[in-house]
């Protein structure tokens, strides 16, 4: 950790040894006031979309040749692989890119949850493209085993497939009896968000109907340089001093050149923005577009974007946050179910958070619900609040 | 004659002088009286001084003061540090306790400056004295001190002593205080304390055992039932997820024969213990009932 950052920390705990409100003391940049003046084509720059190809997918090197071997492995050993995640780390591009390993790979992928056994064995079917009527699981793998062989399925986003209820993972427990059931005949590739997998493998054994798991690794910082370098092309970067600078900083930036001043914040803003990514690369772009303070033909000025402190978030809050990021996203309806809640409470919570934006909607056109998921921004600060105030020892 | 007058004044001046010895004495005796009051009237002078009383006041306002603050730093790092509430409580007490006896050893070694002879000779003298007279203060601060050092219990943990089940919301030198599910503030003197069972249900962890009990009709579906509970335990808000969750059956037979399920869970906090127990039964009573166990 850096001095600065070190010193940053002192100063939290010291003001929560004094109880002082960190909000009140944190500068706030007015991001969004901000972001509006912006012009469409830079930000454009900064849209998180997955990837589709291995050449364009960078840092991923290994988790590649990991799946290539895991497909290896199916070809003797017949074991799924689950490729576990956190919401931004790109385990969509990954598997996107992965399929020149199996070409003939079907990529299963779904926005919204699947909420009942009929809905699971029609997508299934429509994916392995099985014809005929099937009611139940059992006469699907009876089907599939009959005249599927060497199939490549791949399902992103597996916990789509339970919901935190009684009754809630009979749909799961299915799925994975008829993975097991047909795995000789497909490789299945699957991933997980990275909380469910903490709370199903705590209540449900999950990991153990896996022989083969893959931990996605955080992206080099030079790679996530190289990312952000490459988005700002066309555009002449200034960095402009941060809000939260230190007098040595300030002192240091007055004694030198016009260059070296603007070596020094360039270091600076990328010191932020790898401790503030931990190699996330969505988080890494997310800082980037909310780093961009302004746009005058073909500059772009850059100055470091201050983290808005949470505020002081009650238990109700807290159980909120912790069933969207076990679920990825979720409904009103569905948080009712969750948290056992009524109606009105759910909404007034949803409300309190968006306000706060800790949450944000998610962006689906088919959808006819709202999902909220959690904000990537907030990710690693409500992890934090969620470990300490929950005693939850989410990695 | 001459034999008789000559005993006579032999008396007689024998008399006058043993009685003239005797005022001597006495002045002598007066006069060494006079001079040890007046020495030891200086000596408590000099001993206590209205500068000392004043120090002494000013030395024991200060320590109330200090202990009123790092109570009030205590509290704060509790309120933020939630996850190691347990730990920062543990030391509360022990620290209390070095501050004022700091306080007082300080004020002892700098205003008195005692001799080692002193000390014994006030240390043999107050404990016959204060033996009688402070017995049962006397046994609560060491009971006080034995909860400290032995740690039966710690500030957080909560136990049930003398049919009073709560969570330790202080431990003093004279008593300890528990706060009932009740938010009744019971204060129980700690010589009572160390000489009773007593049982700590989390032990200065921050979870705790949850037992809750289920009565069921005594034909119920047992794999069924199994499922329902253990479902309703383990989406709970309230279950720490790292630790197992149990159900047992047993029957009973005795006025109303029936089922009775027991789910064994651990909450993630302590404090939650009854809302955890509360979510559980709704859960499962609301399943029971949606599978037609419960009549509706």
């Amino acid at each position: 950790m850096l001095l600065p950052e070190k010193l940053k920390r002192i100063k939290e705990v010291v003001y929560k040894i004094l109880d002082i409100d960190i909000s009140s003391e944190s500068v706030v940049i007015e991001e969004a006031k901000e972001a509006n003046e912006l012009p469409n084509e830079y930000l454009e720059r900064f849209t998180l979309y997955p990837l589709q190809n291995k050449e364009t997918l960078k840092g991923r090197e290994n988790s590649l040749l990991s799946l290539e071997r895991a497909f290896e492995n199916w070809k003797i050993l017949k074991t799924p692989v689950l490729v576990v995640t956190q919401p931004g780390e790109g385990a969509t591009s990954l598997l996107h890119a992965s399929t020149y390993i199996y070409p003939s790979a079907k990529i299963l992928e779904t926005n919204e949850a699947i909420d009942s056994y009929q809905n699971l064995v029609s997508l299934l079917q429509k994916y392995l493209q099985v014809e005929g009527e099937f009611k139940t699981l059992n006469d699907l793998k009876k089907e599939v085993n009959a005249n599927c062989e060497n199939e490549v399925i791949i399902i992103e986003d597996i916990e789509r497939l339970f919901i935190r209820k009684i009754n809630g993972f009979n749909l799961l427990e299915d799925f994975l009896l008829f993975l097991h059931g047909t795995k000789k005949n497909i490789f299945w590739v699957l991933s997980i968000n990275k909380y469910s997998f903490y709370y199903l493998n705590r209540v449900k054994y999950f990991s153990s109907n896996f022989s083969y798991i893959i931990n996605l690794n955080p992206i080099d910082n030079d790679l996530l340089r190289e990312e952000i370098t490459s988005r700002n092309a066309g555009y002449t970067t200034i960095f402009l001093k941060p809000g939260d600078i230190s007098k040595k900083v300030e002192k240091k930036l007055k004694g030198i050149s016009k260059e070296e001043r603007q070596q020094l914040l360039e270091e600076l803003f990328y010191k932020k923005l790898y401790n503030f990514s931990k190699g996330n690369i969505s988080k890494a772009i997310l800082y980037a577009k909310r780093s961009a303070y302004k746009v005058k033909e073909k500059v772009v000025y850059i100055k470091p974007y201050t983290s808005q402190a949470i505020e002081d978030l009650n238990l109700s809050d807290l159980f909120t946050l912790e069933a969207i990021f076990q679920h990825r996203a979720l409904t009103i309806q569905e948080l009712n179910i969750v948290l056992r809640n009524t109606n009105r409470t759910s909404r007034l919570t949803i409300e309190k958070l968006l306000e706060k934006d800790l949450i944000q909607i998610v962006e689906n056109s088919k959808k006819t619900t709202t999902e909220y998921k959690i904000n990537l921004m907030f990710l690693e600060t409500l992890k934090d609040k969620l470990r300490s105030s929950l005693n939850r020892n989410i990695k | 004659m001459k034999r008789i007058v000559v005993f006579l004044l032999l008396s007689i001046s024998t008399i006058i002088y043993a009685q003239q010895e005797t005022v001597e004495d006495v002045q002598e005796t007066v006069e060494d009286v006079q001079k040890n009051v007046g020495d030891t009237i200086n000596n408590a002078k000099e001993i206590i001084s209205f500068t000392k009383i004043l120090t002494i006041l000013v030395v024991l306002l200060l320590t109330f003061g200090f202990i009123k603050l790092l109570n009030w730093f205590f509290k704060n790092m509790v309120k933020n540090f939630n996850r190691h509430r347990l730990k920062i409580l543990r030391i509360q007490p022990v620290v209390n306790i070095l501050v004022w006896t700091l306080a007082i050893y300080t004020l002892i070694m700098t205003l008195f400056n005692p001799s080692a002879e002193a000390i014994y000779a006030l240390m043999g003298s107050s404990a016959l004295a204060l033996g009688f007279a402070m017995q049962d203060i006397l046994k609560n601060v060491f009971g006080g001190l034995l909860i400290i050092l032995d740690r039966p219990f710690q500030i957080g943990d909560r136990i049930n002593i003398k049919g009073n089940y709560g969570e330790v919301v202080n431990i003093g030198l004279r008593n300890t205080q528990i706060n009932t599910l009740d938010d009744n503030l019971v204060t129980i003197p700690n010589s009572a304390i160390i000489s009773d069972n007593i049982s700590n249900a989390n032990s200065g962890a921050l979870d705790c055992m949850v037992v809750v009990n289920l009565w069921l009709p005594l034909h119920v579906n047992v794999n069924k039932v199994r499922k329902i509970t253990h479902e309703a335990a383990i989406t709970s808000r309230y279950l720490n997820i790292d630790k197992p969750v149990t159900i047992l059956f047993f029957d009973h037979f005795d006025h109303h024969p029936a089922t009775k399920v027991v789910v064994k869970a651990y909450v993630l906090d302590a404090r939650y213990e009854k809302l955890f127990e509360a979510d559980v039964t709704e859960a499962a009573k609301k399943a029971f009932m949606e599978v037609g166990i419960y009549q509706k």
